[in-house]
């Protein structure tokens, strides 16, 4: 098939979608839903002066540019917080990843956003608008079955991704079947090539479950994606994942999947990132509310022996650090605890 | 990586040897891989670990024979003594973490799956071999360990490294009498305390213990000390026979049904030669 719309940049969030699928647009904006794809022109640069590419290389943006992203929300604290509208005026570039919406707040040493001329929804061959609902992995048909090391943090910039990162790789040193997994968030390649780099034995995200973002998502959506993910990782040979969980403790969607006595029954262990040891007090503190108690702290605070000290003394937790979680032995120890844990559960 | 082929293949599905240079960070690890024309997917590879003398090849030609006919992939590695002076023991030098890659990049070579291995160790080769396992039990089928000097007992009767206690300090005082940390006694605790969260799945392991039956000799290379002396006995022997009881009484402790068999070569000393001519090769790869 021919591409319809050869010049445009199509975005890493669209990245399970063949451009060659597109075959003309509707302007039909009220109807428009998350994860509809929006052919755009870039009318001015902002904040995010390069879109990333499916092929996982950022590309320069210019006036003119033609770009296919989804509609999404987007929430980051030191970024923008953005919903899901598009304004056939003129919409906001939310996400280098690929985010088109409305912004709503701005985090004040950041740019404006980039701003882009909605073109139209793009449509497949039989009028349907492409949405990146419909390109997800396939539902899952079985029941999890394989421990999940959940890593949550106190905010954005925590830790959580380094130390999911790590985790990944001491556990693939140590010869487990490794999911990298990132269950909530904005997409982006960023994590996602950090996750493959660990050499996990299947990498994914929520936009591999069909959400371009997961803010605003329903909790019934962000359990079925996540739900997804993991037995797409136990399918393709997988025993144990690795999930990290975006934002803070208290960002709209990680607080309602840590309020789902579903969603806590899938984990096996939680790992808190943290910046400081008051921060890893309070998260603690958080958390137990929650019934979850955390087997490991992590994160910024890491990094200085004294906050180590100060959260080990006033959580009872102990703190790893990044080298901990690369060390196969460390990490062959925590998925000890976590199959322990689950082999208990199912008993 | 630098892989050099020692024999080439000159027909299809001849047995292959490659010997595998393995860099890591600041240490080198050579190995030998004995690939064989059929590998048989039910008979996990067998990872044999030379002692002190360092005599990886005397471990490839006694094992590579038995190893090749019956279809199982034997990968012996060779720890330098300039770069692993100690690697027997698993605390600031990390065999264990050589030995893991040296796994991983067997397996992706595509020379069999690494996953699940038999893991053999002769002298200071089976001291490295049980700690690895302790470390990483699930990674091991079955566990031959053969004339080791002495163990790091399945308990916390004795400090690490002779058992998995935590010693002087318990967890708060771990400071040399100068102030600064105590780092071997942190790294220590630290390597008992990973081994002590597995020591269940350690102790579900099939263990297979081999010794001498004239293995009574205090030679030079046996570590002598009181405490050792007293806990584990004074000679190979003697310490083998603790170690095969000591994890037997732990796995009964813990409802785990033991299965260690404990086989004393006759007519043996302390040589690996002597061992494997006498039979250990044929018990190992049964």
């Amino acid at each position: 098939m021919t591409n319809t719309f050869p010049r445009a940049k199509w975005c890493f969030s669209s990245r399970r979608i063949d451009p060659s699928l597109a075959h003309g647009l509707d302007k039909d904006w009220a109807s428009t839903k998350p994860g509809d794809m929006i052919l755009g022109r870039i009318i001015s640069i902002g904040q995010h002066a390069r879109i990333q590419l499916p092929t996982g290389r950022p590309s320069t943006l210019y006036p003119g540019d033609l770009v296919a992203m989804p509609c999404g929300a987007r929430y980051a604290p030191d970024q923008f917080e953005g919903l899901a509208e598009i304004d056939p005026k003129g919409c906001d570039m939310l996400a280098g990843g690929g985010c088109l919406g409305r912004m709503v707040h701005r985090n004040a040493r950041r740019k404006e956003p980039t701003r882009v001329q909605p073109l139209g929804r793009i449509l497949d061959a039989d009028g349907k608008v492409i949405n990146t609902a419909d390109y997800g992995l396939p539902a899952a048909t079985s029941v999890i079955a394989i421990p999940i090391v959940a890593v949550f943090g106190t905010a954005m910039n925590s830790g959580k991704t380094t130390a999911a990162v790590a985790l990944s790789h001491g556990l693939t040193k140590a010869g487990w079947q490794v999911g990298a997994l990132k269950g909530t968030g904005t997409g982006a390649f960023g994590d996602f090539n950090d996750y493959v780099d660990t050499g996990a034995a299947f990498v994914a995200d929520f936009t591999d479950a069909g959400m371009a973002t997961t803010y605003m998502e329903p909790l019934d959506r962000l359990m079925a994606g996540i739900i997804d993910l993991v037995v797409a990782a136990q399918d393709q040979g997988c025993d144990i994942a690795v999930l990290e969980i975006a934002d803070g403790l208290f960002q709209r969607e990680t607080a309602a999947l840590l309020a789902d006595p579903a969603f806590k029954s899938m984990l096996s262990g939680v790992i808190f990132a943290c910046g400081d040891a008051l921060a890893a007090s309070g998260g603690v503190a958080s958390l137990a509310r929650n019934r979850i108690r955390p087997l490991a702290l992590t994160g910024m605070l890491s990094c200085s022996p004294m906050a180590t000290e100060e959260a080990r003394l006033n959580t009872g937790i102990e703190v790893l650090t990044r080298q901990h979680l690369l060390d196969p032995a460390e990490a062959n120890r925590l998925a000890t605890l976590v199959s322990a844990k689950m082999s208990a559960a199912a008993a | 990586m630098l892989i050099e082929p020692i024999t080439a293949s000159t027909a299809d599905r001849q047995p292959i040897c490659h010997t595998l240079s393995l860099r890591l960070k600041n240490r080198a690890l050579a190995a030998t891989i004995h690939v064989p024309a059929n590998i048989d997917p039910s008979c996990p590879p067998l990872l044999a670990l030379h002692g002190i003398s360092r005599n990886a090849a005397a471990i490839s030609a006694s094992f590579a024979p038995t190893c090749l006919a019956r279809g199982q992939v034997l990968i012996v590695p060779r720890f330098s003594r300039k770069h692993w002076p100690h690697f027997q023991q698993i605390g600031r030098m990390r065999a264990d973490r050589a030995l893991l890659e040296l796994l991983a990049t067997v397996q992706s070579l595509g020379f069999g799956q690494t996953g699940k291995i038999d893991l053999f160790g002769y002298s200071g080769g089976a001291q490295l071999a049980h700690r690895f396992a302790m470390l990483y039990p699930n990674r091991i089928d079955t566990l031959h360990l053969a004339a080791a000097g002495w163990y790091c007992l399945p308990n916390t009767s004795l400090a690490f490294p002779m058992g998995l206690g935590l010693g002087r300090g318990l967890g708060s005082n771990l400071t040399l009498p100068n102030g600064t940390p105590d780092r071997k006694m942190i790294r220590n605790q630290q390597i008992a305390s990973l081994a002590r969260v597995q020591l269940d799945t350690f102790l579900k392991l099939r263990f297979r213990i081999y010794v001498g039956d004239q293995d009574d000799a205090r030679d030079p290379a046996l570590r002598k000390s009181t405490v050792l002396d007293l806990a584990q006995g004074k000679s190979r022997r003697a310490r083998a026979r603790t170690y095969a009881r000591c994890v037997s009484v732990e796995a009964q402790k813990v409802g785990i049904p033991p299965d260690v068999a404990l086989s004393e070569i006759p007519g043996c000393a302390h040589s690996f030669r002597d061992c494997a001519a006498a039979g250990m090769t044929s018990l190992v790869c049964r």
